[in-house]
């Protein structure tokens, strides 16, 4: 981390490190040569002004052995020798000792050039030339005092004969001499002196040349040394000049090719982003602090919202339209919560309230359309800090309308299987009465619907008139146990009570009733429908087991009866308890208190049934004698027993007694009664009823005897199913007794008392087995 | 001693102290039967707020599982004076999901998770052990 993390600039800051250090190095060596130039320079110079040395000291011993011929004085040119002398050998020394010099600045140069062996050799001979010189010079540099004596005069000096001999470079050492000064004399150290100088001149006159060429030819040399400095030199300037632009060149390149590679890889993973953003089913957005979402989204949300513009957006704006204000003021707390630090983001996803959430979109047709949206949310963390909230949408609408119809249909179902169970546990016959009178109830309330109303008071009348009918069809259902068609007509009465509360009626008020109507009609053709499978089922079984598979279609024929449940019941309810009475008696038994109960509280009645005799009903009978006992039971508790106030009123107990008895008569057969303490048969109400019904004229009725008159009640069409009753008043089903009895070769025999009692009393043949036992 | 006790909680594996609030017996008894976290220990259990805030002030717990509705104070305000006491308190709503606003709003209160009921021992276990990670990771 820090300064030195360079990421991806780390190549580019290398390289032009890289080039900066190349030039420095060229820049350096540029400098290093140039510095051995300016060496040069001096060192030329240097060898230059030796050159003239070698002169100089010749010069000076010439001059030296003239004053010295002259008398003169002789210090300041001794001096000047041996100055120029102590120089020259410095110099030379110096030279020799690798090439140290000093320049004018009296700084110390070293000249490389001196250690080359060319150099080497000519300083060497210089030396060796030097040296022979030094040797002559070394007496005469070491004279001091005067070479004068000053007593006598002394005779001329005689003129060397040497410098004849010496040839061109005869110095003018040995000019006559003055004629005058007869006082000066050399004096034998000054003779020695003068031949000294003499040899030296001889000797200078030859090699001083020479040494200057010497150095001169050093001088060449290191100038020739120095050219050939500065060509390395230019030729370094242009060769790291080239190298640079050649490294500049491969930088450029390499960056320029890493850029495009990077700018390629860049624009890929861009264009990757954008067809996934492009392509997901999913919305997804991200929400910042401020809760404006991001540039970057999936094109699903065009959909999902129904817009296209979602630039400078906040999500309480993109919701506040589509979803209620509560919901909105609960999701924008609960995005809140996911900001703060405290939140378990996995611990609170059950509770976001957008989880599934309704929302509305206007449509052109200026309605709403219904979907559902599920709203996810997650934290994006950038550098250990939450960033954003990472938000995607889904449309759940086809799933949750799925989800929804599954259970409208599991409901749907299982209201049925509750109704057909329902079926089963009703007495066959109650269930045929009931559909047929609500049948009748329901045609007349739509008869009412269709009667014209204009007047307040018509409407009244007419919720009336519907309102009985559909209560007494609740009320029938309920007694029966059927919830579904009890639970339609309930809905029904609950519109009639609104309409009830209502100011005002008018004819559309009552068009909702037509759907409610319809639903109940449809409901009872349901049930009419599963009845009349399971009585077709029946039908079936029972040809079948003339046939011979009697034990099987016997407990089919149970089951429908309603006396035997668990056949069909048991794969969904579990089994009953092993100690309760589940046989076929049991069953009839119970089926007729069920009934009997039933009747008696919908009559506002009570009655105690007592059975007696029914476990010892033969197979072959059961099914007839369940018929027979539940017409005959149902009669005496509709038209039989009297209401308790009534009842009070004669004496008698409230509740009325209600006696079935089956009791065997060896080869006579078997007896069967059912005894009710009632009022009796109301003979003259029975007249009524058959010329009602156009069974008799008034009359035949005015001539019919009691006996004769109660046989009507067992003449066809007396008892009708279409009367438009519930149970109370309803005389149905003896003919079909009459009936049964006849089949079997049996007879009925009737019994009554007005306001004491009805004695049904039927007698059986033996069956076959009873009479082979 | 709270805030020590806290520091070493979220990771570091020392025993953490619990607090059951919840007016009804049945889940109280459930929440520690249930309890199978081994470094979760039961200190304390309260059947209302008030009582709940009583016991957090002489010992207060690490963690604790808080219902909403509950009588003489509720989970909301109790959420809200627990945290009063103890800042770094770890706090799972544990209530029925009738109100998603009504939950909500114990978190605005510094709650820090929420449990719907009913729940099976392992839902209870995976959110407790959920809520001593997220404190983990927060820090």
């Amino acid at each position: 981390m820090g300064i030195l993390d360079l990421g991806r600039y780390k190549g580019i800051v290398f390289a032009i490190t890289g080039f900066l250090v190349f030039i420095a190095i060229i820049l350096a060596v540029n400098h290093g040569k140039a510095g051995g130039f300016s060496d040069n320079v001096a060192g030329v110079r240097f060898l230059e002004n030796q050159a003239v040395l070698p002169h100089a000291v010749y010069d000076a011993s010439v001059q030296l052995a003239q004053r010295l011929q002259n008398g003169e004085k002789v210090d300041d040119a001794l001096e000047s020798l041996r100055k120029a002398a102590t120089t020259f050998d410095r110099s030379l020394n110096s030279l020799a000792n690798g090439g140290m010099i000093t320049d004018s600045s009296g700084d110390i140069i070293v000249l490389p050039s001196m250690t080359e062996p060319e150099a080497v050799a000519q300083l060497k001979n210089g030396s060796k030339l030097w040296d022979g010189y030094k040797a002559k010079l070394d007496p005469i540099l070491r004279f001091s005092g005067s070479p004068y004596v000053t007593a006598q005069p002394a005779p001329a000096p005689a003129p060397a004969p040497a410098p004849a001999a010496n040839g061109k470079n005869a110095a003018p050492a040995v000019a006559a001499p003055p004629p005058a000064a007869p006082t000066i004399q050399l004096s034998p150290r000054g003779r020695r002196l003068q031949t000294a100088l003499t040899d030296l001149t001889q000797y200078g006159n030859t090699v001083h040349g020479q040494l200057s060429k010497v150095l001169t030819d050093l001088s060449i040399q290191v100038e020739a040394n120095s050219r050939k400095q500065t060509d390395t030199l230019r030729y370094i300037q242009v060769g790291g000049m080239a190298a640079a632009l050649l490294l500049l060149g491969a930088i450029f390149l390499f960056f320029t090719r890493n850029l495009r590679k990077e700018e390629a890889s860049a624009n890929r993973q861009r264009k990757e982003t954008q067809d996934i953003l492009r392509t997901v089913n999913e919305g997804l957005f991200l929400l910042d602090k401020d809760l404006k979402l991001g540039s970057e989204r999936s094109m699903a949300l065009n959909n999902i919202f129904r817009r296209e513009e979602f630039l400078d957006l906040t999500f309480d704006k993109l919701l506040k339209d589509i979803v209620p204000e509560k919901t909105l003021r609960t999701a924008m707390d609960y995005v809140a919560l996911l900001w703060g630090e405290r939140v378990n983001e996995k611990l609170v996803k059950t509770i976001n309230p957008l989880n599934e959430v309704e929302v509305h979109f206007d449509n052109p047709a200026g309605g709403f359309d219904t979907h559902f949206l599920e709203f996810d949310f997650n934290r994006v963390k950038s550098e250990g800090s939450l960033s954003h909230l990472l938000v995607t949408v889904n449309d759940v609408t086809k799933r949750v309308m799925l989800s929804r119809e599954l259970q409208e249909s599991q409901e749907k179902a299982q209201a049925q299987l509750d109704l057909l169970l329902r079926i089963l546990h009703v007495e066959p016959d109650s269930l045929t009465s009931f559909l047929t009178d609500a049948d009748v109830s329901l045609k007349m309330v739509n008869s009412i619907l269709k009667e014209p109303a204009r007047e307040e008071s018509a409407f009244r009348a007419k919720i009336d008139g519907i309102y009985r009918q559909v209560h007494a069809v609740k009320g029938e259902a309920a007694a029966l146990g059927l919830k579904t068609v009890e639970q339609r007509a309930h809905a029904f009465e609950e519109s009639l009570n609104d309409l009830k509360g209502r100011q005002s009626l008018s004819g559309s008020d009552f068009l909702p009733l037509v759907v409610k109507l319809d639903d109940l009609f449809n409901h009872l053709a349901q049930v009419r429908e599963m009845l009349s499978r399971l009585v077709d089922l029946h039908h079936a079984i029972a040809t079948r087991r003339t046939a011979g598979s009697e034990v099987g279609a016997e407990k089919v024929d149970q089951w429908l009866a309603g006396q035997d449940q668990t056949q069909i019941t048991k794969a969904i309810i579990p089994p009953p308890d092993l100690g309760e009475t589940t046989g076929a008696v049991g069953g009839l038994e119970r089926t007729l208190e069920d009934l009997a109960a039933r009747v008696a509280s919908s009559q506002s009645k009570q009655v105690n049934l007592r059975c007696a005799g029914l476990e010892g009903v033969p197979e072959s009978y059961r099914r007839a004698v369940k018929d027979i006992t539940i017409q005959l039971v149902r009669n005496a508790v509709v038209h039989g027993i009297e209401e308790p106030g009534e009842r009070a009123k004669a004496n008698k107990a409230a509740a009325g007694a209600l006696a079935v008895e089956f009791t065997p008569r060896g080869t006579d057969g078997y007896e069967l009664i059912v005894q009710d303490d009632g009022r009796g048969l109301q003979l003259e109400r029975i007249k009524e009823v058959a010329v009602e019904r156009g069974l008799i004229t008034p009359a035949q009725a005015a001539l019919l005897d009691p006996r004769q008159t109660m046989a009507l009640i067992f003449r066809p069409g007396f008892s009708t199913a279409d009367r438009v009753t519930t149970d109370a008043g309803r005389g149905a089903g003896m003919d079909l007794v009459r009936i049964l009895v006849a089949e079997l070769g049996g007879r009925v025999g009737l019994a009554s008392a007005g306001g004491k009692f009805s004695k049904f009393k039927i007698w059986l043949p033996a069956t076959q087995s009873a009479v082979a036992a | 001693m709270a805030s020590a006790n806290a520091k070493a909680s979220p990771l570091t594996g020392g025993k953490l102290k619990l607090m059951i609030c919840d007016d009804s017996n049945i889940i109280r008894r459930k929440i520690e039967r249930e309890l199978q976290i081994e470094r979760l220990q039961v200190i304390a259990t309260a059947a209302n707020g008030k009582l709940a805030v009583e016991a957090f002030r002489k010992d207060p717990a690490d963690v604790v599982t808080m219902d909403i509705t509950m009588p003489e104070m509720d989970g909301i305000e109790c959420v809200e004076n627990l945290v009063k006491i103890k800042p770094d308190v770890l706090i799972l709503i544990i209530s029925a999901l009738s109100d998603k606003a009504t939950a909500i709003e114990a978190l605005k209160k510094g709650a820090n998770g929420f449990l719907c009921k009913p729940f099976t021992d392992r839902q209870l276990t995976e959110a407790l052990e959920e809520l001593l990670r997220g404190a983990g990771n927060d820090d």
